[in-house]
């Protein structure tokens, strides 16, 4: 999922090659002419950390903290591995799990949303994989396939207290909803500290930049390309401050009897919500609000735009391929 | 924010990530804690339990606080040299008596003590994040001795956070309370001479400046500059100094009652590719009792992967002897000249070598033992000794 780039002008002068502090893997830092471009792979995306000016080794060590950060948070909270929280929750087999205060704030989030979607979004829906895989086929499941997987689901059958959860057997958590906007807004407030000057983290095209004066005369701000569904950079946004996060993948949807079935499922029935745009964008604060906010919109359906027009956001929105 | 979706939304994200841009504390503690065994061959040994817990307070701000327990038995050398003959002491109270056989070194097994401090340190960012202070405060207590010590520090960031410069000074007022009284400095053991004073004080003035340098992402140095000076009472009062003659005398010991030292360090800490890392530092201190040192300090934390590591640690000291160090008088002491006869005022080479395993748990949370042998050698018999050093450590997050 790609749909916005950070965009500095890409006139590269020096690759330098860095690997981070013990913990991290490999990233990459080029000089550009106005910042500074870091770049690695995590949470299934490219990364990408922009700071103003031309400073190569403040843009390395920037790189290296957010490279650090985003590698730990996907080790701590990815559930493709089995030596993390969320291996040790789904591998309890029903028995209570011992949770750390990081992981308690982020399963009190996925709290939240759950109740003000009405559970349509559920960190326990991940299930679901079993019946959906939207590789743009037209293997659409069965109504018993998927009501065979319903059982398993249900954030309110999950106790949970401060420190401790229990979830039932045989039903698994996933923070994909959430995570990488959680590590994009935690990546820029520790560049932010170590930069003190403009920077701007981008993970997959979810992104936030902290604000503050560029070095140099010219007071200016990030351009971002919000790509259009269908490829391709559909506008230039300016954003000085402030986060966007997407909801939607136009790539990735099944399609029979010339229905389309998007990749957005709602968790009480286990089907997409069909007529969901193919994408929203949406700029608030933090990249948490915004990618909440694309998130609760494309769950409202048809009425994804009146949803953000009520909430008073900066947002763009790709219309439903049938609609 | 009437709208109450963004306003719950704004709430929740809040609780999420924490208020503001400053990075919030997770409200935990970081808890080191190791107990080190140190023996020395057939002298003294101690056993010292340690823990260092730290709160960060979010925006950089965090308060230490650090609790040691030394706890000490055995026997320490007393002043007096090898002689082919068995020599007889008064113990430190005057009271008791032993005897050290010929061709050993002069031990007093009275040695035992406990001592106890604690410290505390506050560190709180400044305007604009730049400026750092540094509040401490620390006691440290045994039987013989009290101490009280305040320090403050401030750290300016320069050059993009590239260089941090540190000015700190430290006071510290020492009360010493010997056994049986303070003895007359170059007075003759065993005579029935009154004590100087029930107890005696110094005060030591601490000046440091430190320069922290990024030299690279992988490579980081760091310079300091230590100026100490203390005054006040400095001596020994349970170590005595041998007048050769046809009959043993041992008296007092007397050092100056002043002394300033002048220290230099360098450290330089460099990461590899692999994630290994060197860590290397060298001292060179030198005062105006004559004493200087060089010490040499290198370790190697080798990643073995699954978040085990080795670190093999190498250590070389040696320094040159006080100006009124003497291994024996040869004549009864002249009054007002200073002698002293404690191998930690002579020449000295000491060498450790040994290492470390340790695995990392999680964030914050690690185990580790480490195992030392040390060597000692200097001018006199009673400076050669021997001695092994274990230690093991867990660090956690509560």
């Amino acid at each position: 999922m790609t749909p916005a780039q950070g965009l500095c002008n890409t006139r590269g002068h020096r690759v330098v090659a860095g690997v981070a502090s013990m913990s991290a893997g490999p990233f990459r830092v080029q000089r550009e002419r106005d910042c500074c471009r870091g770049s690695f792979p995590a949470m299934a995306s490219p990364c990408e950390v922009l700071v103003a000016g031309e400073d190569l080794a403040l843009a390395e060590r920037v790189t290296a903290r957010v490279c650090d950060e985003a590698l730990r948070i996907e080790r701590k909270f990815s559930r493709y591995r089995d030596d993390n929280v969320v291996a040790r929750i789904n591998g309890a087999q029903g028995a209570p799990v011992e949770t750390d205060e990081e992981t308690d704030r982020l399963l009190g989030f996925a709290d939240t949303l759950h109740d003000m979607s009405g559970g349509r979004f559920d960190i326990t829906s991940g299930v679901l994989r079993g019946a959906w895989r939207f590789d743009g086929s037209d293997r659409v499941p069965t109504r018993a396939q998927v009501d065979a997987l319903l059982p398993l689901m249900g954030w309110q059958r999950v106790e949970r207290s401060p420190g401790r959860l229990r979830l039932p057997a045989g039903m698994e958590l996933d923070f994909g909803g959430i995570g990488k906007e959680y590590a994009v807004d935690r990546c820029l407030r520790l560049a932010d500290e170590l930069a003190g000057v403009p920077v701007l983290v981008n993970f997959g095209g979810d992104l936030a930049c902290n604000g503050g004066r560029f070095p140099g005369a010219s007071a200016r701000e990030w351009q971002v390309g919000v790509e259009s569904p269908d490829g391709g950079v559909a506008r230039l946004l300016g954003l000085r401050a402030g986060a966007m996060a997407t909801s939607g993948d136009a790539r990735r949807f099944l399609l029979k009897d010339g229905k389309r079935y998007p990749h957005i499922l709602d968790a009480r029935t286990g089907w997409p919500v069909m007529d969901a745009p193919r994408s929203v964008t949406v700029f608030a604060a933090s990249c948490v609000e915004a990618g909440s906010l694309a998130t609760l919109a494309m769950l409202h359906g048809a009425g994804a735009g009146a949803f953000l027009e009520g909430q008073g956001v900066r947002f763009w929105l790709a219309p439903s391929a049938g609609g | 924010m009437s709208n109450p979706v963004r306003s719950r939304l704004a709430l929740a994200t809040a609780s999420l990530l924490g208020a503001g841009m400053a990075q919030a504390g997770d409200g935990s503690w970081q808890i080191d804690s190791s107990i080190l065994y140190y023996g020395e061959q057939d002298r003294v040994t101690a056993v010292e339990p340690v823990v260092n817990a730290r709160k960060d307070l979010g925006d950089e701000e965090a308060l230490n606080l650090k609790l040691v327990v030394d706890s000490l038995t055995g026997a320490s050398h007393n002043g007096a040299p090898v002689r082919n003959y068995a020599q007889t002491f008064s113990g430190p109270s005057g009271s008791s008596e032993y005897t050290v056989p010929a061709g050993e070194v002069p031990l007093d097994d009275s040695f035992h003590d406990t001592r106890g401090s604690v410290s505390v340190n506050w560190d709180k960012p400044l305007e604009n994040r730049l400026w750092k202070r540094s509040l401490g405060f620390n006691v440290s207590s045994e039987y013989d001795f009290f101490s009280l010590g305040v320090n403050g520090a401030l750290t300016r960031d320069f050059n993009k956070r590239n260089t941090s410069l540190t000015v700190g000074l430290g006071y510290e007022a020492d009360t010493i309370k010997p056994v049986g009284g303070v003895p007359v400095p170059l007075s003759e053991m065993g005579e029935d001479e009154p004590a100087q004073s029930a107890d005696e004080s110094r005060d030591v003035t601490d000046l440091l400046v430190g320069i922290t340098q990024v030299i690279n992402r992988s490579t980081v140095m760091q310079f300091n500059y230590n100026l100490s000076t203390s005054s006040g009472y400095h001596n020994d009062p349970y170590k005595i100094v041998a007048v050769d003659g046809e009959r043993d005398e041992y008296w007092y010991e007397s050092r100056p009652d002043a002394r300033t030292k002048h220290a230099f360090y360098w450290e330089t800490k460099h990461a590899l590719s692999s994630g290994d890392i060197i860590d290397g530092s060298y001292r060179f201190m030198t005062d105006d009792w004559g004493v200087s040192s060089h010490t040499v300090d290198l370790r190697y934390r080798w990643m073995l992967g699954n978040d085990w590591y080795v670190e093999p640690h190498a250590r070389w000291y040696t320094q040159s002897e006080a100006d009124f160090y003497v291994e024996s008088l040869p004549a009864p002491p002249k009054p007002g000249m200073d002698a002293s006869a404690d191998y930690r005022l002579g020449a000295l080479t000491d060498t450790t070598f040994g290492a470390k395993v340790g695995k990392q748990l999680g964030e914050g949370s690690e185990v580790s033992a480490r195992l030392e042998s040390f060597q000692q050698s200097g001018d006199s018999e009673a400076a050669d000794l021997s001695a092994i050093i274990f230690e093991v450590g867990y660090s956690f997050k509560w």
